[in-house]
C-alpha cells in the first residue's frame, strides 16, 4: 500500500557515489546495501527470517497444515477424553476438542498477520493523512485535529474495545477496525511533528513561493520524506497490533470462537495448564517470536532508514 | 547601462512602504503575549525596473525578514508592498498564487533549497507547470532553463546530492527564472559559496539581470559583494533602513555613522589612506524585543548627541538620490530650490 519504491532513502550516506549515470545502478546498490547491513546485524537477520517464515506460513497455511484446524478428531483424545500430548500423529498435541494444535497455530498465523497488516495499514493511512494535513495547514485545523488525536489517545484501549464489540458483535473486521481506530493516533503524532519541521525546509518554501498548490507540496514534496518513518512505524505497529488482537481474543471479544487465533488458543489453554501445558506454550511461543521478530526488523529499519535516530545500539 | 550618472531613473517596480513585521513572544503556547520582536519596523524603499538593489546589515537586522515579507512567506504586520499597483501584503489566497510568478527568490542554503528526492528536471518542471507550459514541452523547457544558467541539459536527470553548491545555486536560479518573474530576491544567495564559485554566480546573476531586464533585490551581509553587483544599496540596522543611495554615493561618500563603521570593518586588500578613520563599532546589536528609544543606533554611535537619545530620526534626503536617517547629517536643500 504505502509506496516502498526505490526512494527508501535518499541520504547521501546511504546513496553510493556511483560514477555511472541513470537510476538503475543507484537503486540496485541501495537494495544491496540494505541487504548487506541486514547480514551484519544478526538479531535483525533472525527477525527477518522469522517474519519471512511467518509470511509463508500465513499465505500457504492450508497447504502446510497437516489437518483441518476445525475438525475434532475422535482419535485426537485419550481414552479418558483428555487432550493428547505432542508427538505422533499430532506433532504439537491436540486441544480439548480433539483438534490439531499445529494446524490451528498455522491458521492462527494467517489471522494474526491479516489483522496486524490490515489494522496497521488503515491506521498508518489515517495517521499519515491527519498528521500531514494538521501539520501542513496549521492554525485551527491543526488544533482541532491534534486535540482529537489526544482525545482518542486517552481512550483506555480494552475498555473501548469491549464497549464497541459489545455493540457490534465480535468479528475479524471489528477487531481490525477497533485496532485501527486506536492506533492511528500514534502515527498521526509522529507524522505531525515531522511535517512541522519539513514544511520549514527551504525547498518547501521555495516550492510554495513558486505558486505550487498545497496538495501537490504535501504529496510530492513532503510525503516521500515520511516514507521511511512510515515503514518503521508500520513494522513496529504490526507487532503491537498482534498483541492487542491476542489480548482481545484472550478475553473473548476478539476473533469469534471457531476461528483459530493465538490469543484465543492461549485463553482456552489456560484452563488445562496443569494437564496440557502445550496448549498455551506453543501459541505463546509463536506470539512472542512474532512480536519479537517484527520489533527487531522495525528497529533495524529505523536505524538503516534514519541515520539520525538517537537510539543507536 | 551601469553608469553613475543615469538619465531619468527607470520606473518603480516594487514599492515597500513602512513595512512592519512584528513577532509576538509568548512564554507558553497559550500564555499572554509577553513581548514583541520588532524584526522589521517601518522599512521603506523602492525597487526600480531593471535595477539591482542591495540590502545590507548585520545578522538580525531584519534583511531576510524583509524579503520573506515581500514574498508573503511571512505575513507582514503593517505597511504595504506594492507591485503592479497591487498591495501584495493584502492579497487573498487565489490572488497571491497568481502574484507569486511575478516575484521569485533564490535562497541562502543550496543544500536545503532543492528537494533531495526529486531530480533536477522534476524540480524545474514544477516552475514550468506553474506557467502553464504543456507537459510535452516541459522537457525542452527544462533543458533551456539549465542552459540559461550555464548547465548542460543532462543535469535534468541528476539528483541534488550529485551537484556541487554552485551548481545547485544555478539550479535554484533556473527554477526562479522558470516562472518568468520580473523580480528575483536573492537572500544571501552566494554567501555559502567559496570565492571563485561566488564570482561565477554573481556574474551569472548580473548577466541574466541585464539580458532579461530583471530587477534584483540582493541581500547580503557582505559589502564587497554588493559593491560588485548592486546599483543602489540600502543599509539596515535593527529592523530599519538607516541609509540608502547609489552604489558610488554609498561606498565613497557614506553619510550615516553606522554605514561608516560597517565600511571601516570591511577588510581591504590595499588600505585606503584617504578614508577618514572611524571608531570601530563596539558592543552588541541591541535586542529587537526592546529597541533603544530615539535613534536605534545611538548606544553604539561614536558621535551621538542628546537629540539622538530622544527623537527618532527620519529617513531624509541628504543629497541627490541619497537618503539617510541621522540627525547629525544636514539635509539636502529641497528639490527645486537652488
Amino acid at each position: 500500500m504505502l509506496s516502498s519504491g526505490p526512494e527508501l532513502s535518499d541520504r547521501s550516506a546511504v546513496a553510493p557515489e556511483s560514477g555511472t549515470r541513470g537510476e538503475t545502478p543507484v537503486m540496485l546498490s541501495r537494495w544491496s546495501l540494505l541487504l548487506r547491513s541486514l547480514l551484519h546485524d544478526p538479531p535483525a537477520l533472525a527477525g527477518a527470517v522469522v517474519v519471512l517464515v511467518l509470511l509463508i506460513v500465513a499465505v500457504f497455511g492450508s497447504l502446510l497444515a497437516p489437518h483441518n484446524p476445525y475438525t475434532g478428531f475422535g482419535n485426537g483424545l485419550s481414552k479418558i477424553g483428555a487432550p493428547l500430548p505432542p508427538g505422533g500423529r499430532f506433532p504439537l498435541g491436540t486441544d480439548p476438542n480433539g483438534r490439531d494444535v499445529l494446524s490451528r497455530l498455522i491458521f492462527g498465523a494467517r489471522i494474526s498477520l491479516t489483522i496486524g497488516v490490515a489494522a496497521n495499514g488503515i491506521a498508518t493511512l489515517i495517521g499519515l493523512l491527519v498528521g500531514l494535513v494538521a501539520g501542513y495547514i496549521g492554525g485551527w485545523v491543526d488544533t482541532v485535529l491534534m486535540r482529537l488525536t489526544d482525545v482518542v489517545m486517552a481512550f483506555p484501549i480494552l475498555l473501548f474495545a469491549i464497549a464497541l464489540i459489545a455493540v457490534t458483535g465480535p468479528s475479524e473486521t471489528n477487531v481490525i477496525l477497533v485496532i485501527a481506530f486506536l492506533y492511528w493516533t500514534y502515527v498521526a503524532r509522529v507524522i505531525h511533528g515531522m511535517v512541522l519541521s519539513l514544511k520549514e525546509r527551504e525547498f518547501v518554501t521555495a516550492t510554495r513561493t513558486l505558486g505550487i498548490s498545497g496538495r501537490r507540496i504535501m504529496f510530492r514534496h513532503i510525503v516521500p520524506h515520511l516514507v521511511p518513518a512510515l515503514i518503521v512505524y508500520f513494522t513496529l505497529g504490526v507487532a503491537s497490533t498482534i498483541l492487542i488482537e491476542a489480548s482481545l481474543s484472550y478475553i473473548g471479544i476478539g476473533v469469534p470462537v471457531p476461528i483459530p487465533s493465538w490469543g484465543q488458543m492461549i485463553a482456552q489453554g489456560q484452563d488445562y495448564y496443569q494437564i496440557a501445558p502445550w496448549l498455551f506454550i506453543f501459541p505463546g511461543i509463536a506470539l512472542v517470536a512474532t512480536v519479537l521478530a517484527f520489533n527487531l526488523v522495525g528497529d533495524w529499519l529505523r536505524d538503516v532508514l534514519d541515520p539520525t535516530t538517537p537510539q543507536k545500539r | 547601462m551601469r553608469t553613475v550618472e543615469r538619465g531619468a531613473p527607470s520606473p518603480t517596480l516594487v514599492r515597500v512602504e513602512d513595512l512592519e513585521v512584528h513577532f509576538p513572544v509568548r512564554r507558553s503556547a497559550f500564555g499572554p503575549k509577553s513581548g514583541v520582536v520588532r524584526a522589521v519596523d517601518g522599512v521603506s524603499f523602492q525597487l526600480r525596473a531593471g535595477d539591482v538593489l542591495g540590502l545590507a546589515g548585520e545578522s538580525g537586522s531584519g534583511k531576510t525578514t524583509v524579503a520573506r515579507a515581500m514574498l508573503r512567506i511571512t505575513d507582514p504586520t503593517g505597511g504595504r508592498v506594492v507591485m503592479d499597483s497591487l498591495d501584495i501584503s493584502k492579497l487573498g489566497r487565489a490572488e497571491l498564487k497568481r502574484f507569486r510568478r511575478r516575484m521569485q527568490m533564490v535562497y541562502q542554503d543550496p543544500y536545503d533549497s532543492l528537494n533531495p528526492r526529486l531530480k533536477i528536471g522534476t524540480t524545474l518542471e514544477e516552475a514550468l507547470m506553474v506557467r502553464g507550459v504543456r507537459p510535452s514541452e516541459r522537457t525542452n523547457g527544462v533543458r533551456h532553463l539549465l542552459e540559461r544558467v550555464g548547465l548542460s541539459g543532462a543535469y535534468a536527470l541528476r539528483y541534488p546530492h550529485e551537484l556541487s553548491g554552485g551548481q545547485r545555486q544555478r539550479v535554484s536560479i533556473a527554477r526562479a527564472l522558470g516562472v518568468e518573474p520580473s523580480v528575483i530576491v536573492c537572500d544571501e544567495a552566494v554567501s555559502s559559496l567559496d570565492v571563485s564559485v561566488r564570482a561565477q554566480i554573481l556574474n551569472l546573476l548580473r548577466d541574466l539581470q541585464e539580458t532579461e531586464r530583471l530587477s534584483l533585490l540582493f541581500i547580503s551581509h557582505d559589502l564587497s559583494t554588493l559593491r560588485f553587483i548592486a546599483d543602489r544599496v540600502a543599509i539596515m540596522y535593527l529592523g530599519q533602513v538607516v541609509e540608502i543611495g547609489g552604489r558610488e554615493d554609498l561606498f565613497d561618500r557614506p553619510l550615516h555613522p553606522y554605514t561608516l563603521a560597517l565600511l571601516a570593518a570591511v577588510p581591504e586588500p590595499v588600505p585606503r589612506s584617504q578614508r577618514r578613520p572611524v571608531a570601530r563599532l563596539t558592543g552588541e546589536v541591541p535586542s529587537a524585543l526592546q529597541p533603544p528609544g530615539g535613534c536605534r543606533f545611538h548606544p553604539r554611535c561614536p558621535i551621538a548627541e542628546d537629540i539622538c537619545r530622544e527623537v527618532v530620526p527620519e529617513l531624509r534626503r541628504k543629497a541627490a538620490g541619497h537618503l539617510a536617517a541621522c540627525h547629525l547629517v544636514p539635509d539636502a536643500p529641497p528639490i527645486g530650490v537652488p
